[in-house]
């Protein structure tokens, strides 16, 4: 059984890999009863998979995370698990095309937009080495957000764009690494950067920001960004991880102050979703698709009624296709 | 503590005539209010913390740490600056705070000037201001003067020169053969309420807390200090018939309960329905925190068994009669009482369908004609329970000119009661139907700490665990037999580390079975669920919402944890604990760097008194005497020794001092 993540799913997943043995035989036996939904499917070969997963602060998913991981993605493979549980069944198929949404996930917010603080964290993670981050998928994240969130033309207030692999290093890079980080914007990350900043400066977004960046870093986003012609924002926002908030380099703070860069926590693993994960998780509910699907990006969205200090929602959006 | 009415309150005799026109006129009150305000929707998060105060006054030369009865000649001043704040808004950043007289002479009460909000970069003001209040009180206090957060005073009520000025003890308000009447605070209001329970019950007050056996304490231990008089009634209540019990404490005041400190804590909801959530949710964590924060483990001047105040006081305003007792058939009085009226809650309020009948399981004794007036006017059953149930109370103190106010302009007459049942909740209504102010809960068990970090630990984390209770609308209902069971375990010396308490398993109502949200943790093979049907799930009675039939045992939801498990989880069981929630709540925010560091510390400081790293105030005070060289072993504090945990007290507060079991590498 391929490893997860996090160590402490692999149990998990053995028992649904066994429960899905089961699963295969009842279905032989039962060739002459109506089958599920579930079952109807199961081994076709899907070339696309959205998956909306549930209010995970409602399912139990979020309040029962083990809070003193460094840096995981126990919550979204939680609500992955839990949304093919209980939805599978539920899916909508179209053509080549699956859809399973959470129930619990369904409904807009229940009071006036204006209450609410709406961020968005998008995870780009099957973008090859030196080819640019699909700016189709952004249009797609954008419209699958809408769906989940309920509103129409939404606004995000802070939105993070998540880079694959991108993790913070406190030592200083060096003028190869310098070469090879500005490159890298340039070629993988602009297109997207620009596209985000159209939305930012017509207000669909309200702060843009990064995760995992350095100052040098930040700094070769903003020269890059900002520069003739780029018509791209400076970065405004940039997510450290939680452990690190006590003992961040002073440079980095310094230079986000200046900057009026926010450092906000986060506790998110630098790979959210890699694709054996994805594979064993659904394995046993769509055995005909597992192996080919890979995930695009995963989105993270919560909506926070700031006045109050509370949590309406939060949930993850997983976008797949195959090669 | 309670209102502050002018004018001049009746004698028991008179005030009992009017008990019913108190009652009646306070229903119809509250029910102008309801009225009024049941529909009222306040957007703001806004809460405030409560701190309250002893005032010291060293004699250095003799080496006595002193009560200082000055308090009311440093409220004025303390009033005056409020006054000026009120009409120049540079002042008022540098005041910012209320003051309050308290029912000792010797106590201050300080609130912050504006509601703190819920956002985490707000809460960082809570230490700030708590600060700002204690170098505010210090500025008008004598040289030999300072103010200390001590929930019991060690020696109050020794024989000897404890008090500044000196009284004797046993007045003609109190009778108490240990406290003057000048130890109460000179409002008419205060007097009148210790004489009138008194009067009422038939006797003194009679507080016994279990005497801490040490090595050279007798067995069985009579208490030598007990002074004999032979002036009223009551001087005969502690020998001759017996109130003070071998092997306990003896005290005989409202003074020794009603003259601790204490943390309280209260939050404005967004509406009516949102108040009675959290304060159904928030009422089983009552004992918890009690057991957490303890810190009064100290009596006229000997160490008890006891490590909290609770008890104490509600033995100390106890005016059941004899009859209400048990003690006596039912002659003269309408009903059984099984508590005092100040003491844990007696109900959960809410209708959330999480709140199954089984849990009021307590036979709640309530008046039945006020109950069908609520009921006839629109007020549901478990409201209509809750008030009833607090106003088959006598009202204490009446004042005669406020006999006959109007119930659609005043709430005096209800607030006359619910200020009167001291209890670990408090449900408020808004203050009057014009109010800005909403819909309150109050949370008042916590005992006051030492320091002001620790008390703006204590308040931030309350706050944080009724933002994770909303935001995750978390389950934490037992039985509320089971909460009151609770709060008698959290007395016992050292509970914090060595007592285990009922609480609920399964804290999330809408986890579905099979998952690991609903509690059965990573790899559990409990799994074989997962190729159930949706349908069937719902059967599954241990871990789902669903609906059971009435009178069911729910004794397979809750079992006993430690105050560790219960903060800090369970991981082998599943159980996030009350950290792991407030800690995925917020990770789940937009929250800057310093601010998390910052609020961090906060939760590490209650991590680490949970899980023993830390010892509680109790704890270490009790390490304190039992450590000094003049200590004998025999749970006796004398003057010397309070005089040096006072002034250690001081010097820890100042950081001057370190004490590292107390309080680890934290800076105060």
């Amino acid at each position: 059984m391929t490893a997860l993540s996090s160590e402490a799913h692999n149990g998990v997943i053995n028992s649904y890999t066994n429960g899905s043995t089961q699963h295969n035989s009842n279905l032989s036996d039962n060739q002459s009863t109506e089958a599920s939904g579930a079952r109807a499917f199961a081994n076709n070969a899907f070339s696309h998979l959205t998956l909306y997963t549930g209010n995970t602060m409602r399912t139990g998913t979020t309040g029962q995370l083990n809070t003193s991981l460094k840096k995981s993605n126990q919550e979204l493979v939680s609500a992955v698990q839990d949304t093919l549980l209980y939805s599978v069944d539920t899916a909508r198929v179209k053509g080549s095309s699956i859809t399973i949404t959470d129930e619990t996930s369904l409904g807009p917010l229940a009071a006036d937009r204006s209450l609410y603080e709406v961020t968005v964290k998008m995870f780009y993670l099957s973008a090859t080495e030196g080819t640019p981050l699909s700016v189709e998928q952004l249009t797609v994240a954008f419209a699958e957000l809408e769906t989940a969130m309920g509103i129409p033309d939404i606004k995000i207030d802070h939105f993070i764009l998540s880079l694959p692999h991108q993790s913070f290093d406190e030592n200083g890079l060096d003028e190869s690494e310098v070469e090879a980080f500005t490159t890298e914007i340039k070629t993988s990350v602009l297109p997207v950067w620009k596209k985000l900043s159209e939305l930012r400066q017509s207000g669909r977004i309200g702060r843009l920001g990064v995760a995992e960046f350095s100052k040098q870093q930040l700094e070769i986003l903003k020269t890059l960004a900002t520069a003739e012609g780029a018509n791209a924002v400076a970065p405004e926002v940039n997510q450290v991880n939680l452990q690190d908030c006590c003992v961040l380099p002073r440079d980095l703070i310094n230079y986000a102050k200046e900057q009026g860069i926010e450092l906000l926590t986060h506790g998110d693993a630098v790979e959210i979703l890699p694709k054996n994960t994805f594979t064993a998780l659904l394995q046993p509910y769509l055995p005909g698709a597992a192996a080919s699907l890979t995930p695009n990006f995963v989105l993270k969205y919560s909506a926070f009624i700031t006045s109050r200090g509370l949590v309406a929602k939060k949930g993850y959006i997983v976008d797949a296709s195959s090669a | 503590m309670g209102l502050l009415s002018l004018g001049t309150p009746m004698h028991w005799d008179e005030a009992k005539k009017y008990a019913d026109h108190v009652r009646t006129h306070g229903i119809i009150q509250f029910l102008n209010l309801w009225e009024a305000t049941k529909d009222s929707q306040k957007d703001c998060l806004l809460w405030g913390d409560e701190i309250e105060y002893m005032v010291v006054s060293y004699d250095e030369e003799n080496k006595k740490a002193k009560l200082s009865l000055r308090v009311w000649e440093i409220l004025q001043e303390l009033a005056k600056e409020e006054e000026e704040a009120a009409k120049d808004p540079a002042k008022k950043l540098l005041v910012n705070s209320s003051w309050h007289p308290e029912y000792g002479r010797y106590m201050l009460e300080g609130t912050p000037g504006e509601p703190y909000m819920g956002l985490p970069r707000d809460l960082l003001e809570v230490e700030r201001n708590m600060k700002l209040r204690r170098e505010l009180a210090c500025k008008f206090m004598k040289p030999n003067e300072v103010p200390i957060t001590l929930t019991s005073y060690p020696r109050l009520g020794c024989a000897g020169e404890g008090l500044d000025p000196h009284h004797d003890p046993h007045g003609p308000a109190a009778r108490s053969l240990f406290v003057p009447d000048e130890i109460i605070n000179a409002h008419a209001r205060f007097p009148t309420l210790t004489a009138n329970i008194r009067r009422r019950r038939g006797a003194k007050v009679a507080i016994n807390m279990p005497i801490f056996h040490d090595k050279n304490t007798p067995k069985p231990f009579i208490d030598p200090t007990i002074p004999t008089y032979n002036d009223y009634p009551e001087d005969k209540n502690a020998i001759e018939e017996g109130a003070a019990l071998p092997d306990h404490i003896y005290m005989d005041a409202m003074a020794f309960g009603m003259g601790c400190c204490c943390l309280q804590i209260t939050f404005q909801a967004v509406n009516v329905e949102e108040a009675r959530k959290i304060y159904d949710q928030m009422a089983p964590l009552g004992p918890i925190m009690l057991a957490l924060t303890a810190a009064a483990p100290i009596y006229r001047g000997y160490l008890s068994d006891v490590d909290c105040r609770w008890n104490v006081i509600a033995q100390s305003v106890d005016d059941r009669t004899e009859e209400e007792r048990g003690l006596k058939p039912l002659k003269n009085n309408k009903y059984r009482i099984a508590k005092s009226r100040y003491d844990s809650i007696d109900s959960y309020i809410s209708n959330d369908p999480s709140n199954k009948p089984e849990y009021n399981d307590i036979p709640l004794v309530f008046d039945e004609d006020i109950y069908k007036k609520l009921s006839d006017n629109g007020i549901d059953n478990l409201l209509a329970r809750h008030i009833s149930h607090l106003f088959i109370r006598d009202p204490l103190v009446i004042f005669h000119e406020l006999l006959n106010i109007d119930d659609n302009e005043s709430t005096d007459h209800f607030e006359n009661l619910q200020s009167t049942n001291w209890q670990t909740m408090r449900f408020k209504p808004p203050p009057s139907k014009t109010s800005p102010i909403g819909w309150r809960v109050e949370f008042r068990s916590m005992e006051i700490q030492l320091t002001d970090f620790e008390n703006a630990a204590f308040a931030i984390f309350i706050v944080l665990v009724t933002r994770a209770v909303l935001s995750f609308n978390t389950n934490f209902y037992i039985p509320i037999s089971k909460v009151d069971e609770n709060m008698k375990v959290a007395h016992h010396r050292n509970a914090v580390l060595d007592e285990k308490f009922y609480f609920r398993k399964q804290i999330f109502p809408q986890s579905r079975p099979g998952t690991p949200a609903a509690g059965t943790p990573f790899g559990s093979p409990k799994l074989s669920n997962a190729t159930l049907p949706r349908t069937a799930a719902t059967n599954n009675s241990a871990t789902s919402g669903a609906s059971l039939a009435p009178g069911l045992d729910r004794s397979d939801e809750y079992e006993l944890m430690t105050i560790n498990e219960i903060i800090n989880g369970a991981p082998s069981k599943g159980f996030p604990g009350l950290l792991g929630l407030v800690n995925s709540y917020l990770n789940t925010l937009n929250i800057d760097i310093e601010t998390r560091c910052e609020i961090s510390k906060y939760l590490e400081l209650i991590k680490k008194r949970a899980n023993g790293t830390l010892m509680t105030a109790a704890s270490w005070m009790r390490q304190f005497v039992q450590n000094h060289p003049d200590y004998k072993q025999d749970s006796v504090v004398s003057e010397k020794i309070n005089y040096d945990l006072v002034k250690m007290i001081e010097k820890i507060n100042k950081g001057e001092v370190q004490a590292p079991e107390l309080l680890g590498n934290f800076s105060v």
